[in-house]
């Protein structure tokens, strides 16, 4: 096994399209650097000027007419609340109608900490969908050139050999993910020292960009075997690429938006709950007033527990099904 | 050291069947119950028209596809359940070549000899026995199909195997390639090796087989020594090339022989010996200019029993198709 294993690393580290991948993601990573360089650097003089020329038109404004403007939203909303099914849905957020900041204007100061979170968060669809399409293509090249065929009359035991495809695919990414990381994390950090931006604002452990980082790079090993196993179930990149894609597309983009209920249960959420510590969503609760229906969003969090849970009982249902077909498919 | 099976079989099948759905939920029988016995030593051949299940069976003795009844084994041990002890033992090249197509020839045979834990030295060993060294770190898909085949030689040869096992191995080659693979198949089963060669052009066979099964519809229809098996076959006849052919198959046909017209040429089938057919022509002043005896040769055989016998076959449909027979119980 750790024969056939250590084989397979080598092939996954030599394959010319794997290297191509590898190169892109590290590229794309680097690209990132350049965009936490922008978020370092505090604004100019000449946009924080003009920003605060903004900023004293809006209050102008509030100064004159904020007090009509709140006055006006509560007489809707009671007027509404009178004649909705629910009352307690309506609730236009009037309270929150407070006078303009600069800060609305300016931004927030450049913090390394928060910034750098949020930029390798932005990463996590990357740093997932490059781990199951090299890993998915590493794997299903073998059925489509028929080498599996010629692989499997020196190594028959089909078990060992399942595994170690797939262990090597989850294992070979690890580097890969843990240098991109590393670079925009690196780099990131040279860019807020640059501006001496790195301490502009704390951070809570959890948001930390370093744990987000290591739970980016734990995250690929496990979307890498999960590519593997669809590797082995469509048995060719393209099909590979056209589940993952027509996943994202029908059922998180359009079937979710039908199916409130699936929001919890979809991909996408439940990686960013992993990578970020947790996750909103959004559920629209709708009521019938006298002047239409009136809907509010409310907010749900997912935590990052049932993000883990979720992925690697996701991953080890695809895996263990994509075991069960090899170990009976007829290999052509 | 290697083992020989106690029945001496390299391979041996009994009552094995495959059956394929097709997209329209019809079942068709690749592989009907085939009964094949392959001697350990020398190079066997297993003939069929295209689509007689040749392939099929290969697979089914190597693992790559499951058998949906039968049994099956190779030097005596069962498979597929016991196949991880004995495929040491084998080496096969399933139709064509497949290797992986970016890594060089060396490259690929390295990985396979590290998965058998064959010292990678014999890498570059077995690529000079089949004469691909200079080009051992060129890609797999810069290689010509004679070289892809020569690589896939080489691979079989990283195990040192007892039975090499090559399906259609001259498929697209020049004819100095099918040349070169005969021989190499010869030197193997030469030196002791247990050769496998599957094919449906048979006169590379009949040139280097020493026994061989022809199956159609994935059935035995003829086993045995080459030798035997044509012995078996079509009858020989004799092709008389004689100044008055009109007459001259008057007067042989006057001797009860059946005789037919060829061209200019006159065709005495029967196994009539050709003494007597000089001897009756030149009782009657005519004198053979050409007489040549026209050999049966495997192809004939073949042709005669696969007759309508499914895809590939060459010869039409007959209401009365020979009986299975087995050169080896009739001699």
């Amino acid at each position: 096994m750790s024969r056939l294993l250590r084989v397979e690393l080598d092939r996954f580290a030599s394959r010319a399209l794997i290297r191509a991948g590898v190169v892109a993601v590290l590229v794309i990573c680097c690209f990132a650097v350049v965009s936490a360089w922008s978020s370092a650097s505090p604004p100019s003089q000449a946009e924080q000027d003009q920003a605060r020329v903004y900023y004293e038109q809006a209050l102008t404004d509030w100064e004159q007419n904020g007090e009509q403007y709140v006055a006006d939203c509560r007489a809707q909303e009671e007027a509404d609340k009178e004649t909705a099914d629910d009352p307690g849905l309506v609730d236009y957020g009037c309270d929150e109608m407070t006078a303009p900041k600069l800060q609305d204007w300016i931004g927030g100061a450049p913090s390394f900490g928060r910034d750098t979170a949020a930029l390798l968060t932005s990463l996590s669809l990357l740093l997932v969908l490059a781990p199951v399409l090299l890993a998915g293509s590493f794997v299903s090249a073998e059925f489509s050139t028929g080498s599996i065929a010629n692989w499997l009359t020196f190594a028959p035991r089909r078990v060992r050999v399942y595994l170690s495809k797939v262990l090597a695919a989850g294992l070979g990414i690890i580097p890969v993910a843990a240098v991109g990381v590393a670079i925009v994390l690196g780099g990131s950090w040279l860019a807020y020292r640059n501006f001496d931006t790195i301490n502009a604002e704390a951070s809570t452990d959890l948001d930390s960009p370093v744990a987000v980082a290591l739970r980016l790079v734990a995250l690929t090993p496990v979307v890498a075997v999960l590519g593997a196993a669809l590797g082995f179930l469509a048995r060719h990149t393209a099909a590979v690429l056209g589940i993952v894609l027509g996943w994202v597309v029908l059922v998180e983009g359009i079937l979710v938006n039908w199916v409130q209920a699936l929001r919890p249960w979809t991909l996408t959420l439940n990686i960013s709950a992993w990578v970020s510590g947790s996750a909103p969503y959004w559920t629209q609760e709708c009521t019938t007033t006298a002047s239409g229906q009136s809907c509010r969003s409310v907010e749900h969090v997912l935590s990052q527990t049932q993000g883990a849970v979720y992925l690697l009982v996701l991953t080890a249902v695809v895996a263990g099904v994509a075991l069960l077909v090899f170990r009976r498919r007829d290999v052509g | 050291m290697s083992t020989v099976s106690s029945d001496g079989l390299a391979i041996s099948t009994r009552g094995l069947r495959k059956t394929y759905r097709s997209r329209t939920g019809r079942r068709a029988v690749a592989v009907g119950g085939l009964d094949l016995d392959v001697p350990v030593g020398g190079v066997h051949g297993f003939l069929g028209p295209n689509g007689a299940g040749k392939t099929t069976t290969i697979r089914m003795l190597l693992g790559l596809i499951r058998a949906d009844s039968g049994t099956m084994s190779l030097f005596g041990q069962e498979v597929p359940q016991r196949l991880p002890e004995v495929i040491g033992r084998v080496g096969a090249i399933v139709e064509q070549p497949k290797f992986f197509p970016s890594f060089s020839g060396r490259k690929n045979l390295s990985m396979l000899a590290r998965a058998i834990d064959a010292p990678t030295r014999l890498v570059d060993v077995v690529l000079s026995d089949v004469g691909l060294l200079d080009r051992a770190d060129d890609r797999y898909k810069g290689y010509s199909l004679g070289m892809k085949q020569r690589l896939a030689i080489a691979a079989t040869l990283l195990k040192d195997p007892d039975l090499l096992i090559f399906d259609e191995p001259t498929n697209g080659l020049d004819p100095a390639g099918i040349r070169e693979i005969r021989g190499t198949m010869r030197g193997l089963a030469d030196r002791g090796k247990t050769v496998l060669v599957s094919s449906h052009i048979l006169a590379e066979v009949e040139q280097v087989a020493d026994t061989v099964s022809i199956i159609a519809r994935g059935e035995l229809i003829a086993s045995g020594r080459v030798a035997d098996l044509i012995g078996t076959g079509a009858a020989a006849t004799v092709r008389v090339g004689v100044a008055e052919p009109e007459r001259a198959q008057q007067v042989l046909g006057a001797q009860g022989w059946t005789v037919r017209p060829d061209g200019r040429y006159l065709l005495v089938d029967g196994g009539v010996p050709p003494a007597h057919i000089t001897q009756a022509l030149a009782a009657h002043q005519l004198f053979v200019e050409e007489l040549v005896p026209l050999r049966a040769d495997l192809e004939s055989v073949f042709l005669e029993l696969t007759a309508g016998r499914g895809p590939g076959t060459h010869a039409p449909p007959t209401g009365d198709a020979r009986p299975t027979h087995h050169a080896g119980e009739e001699s």
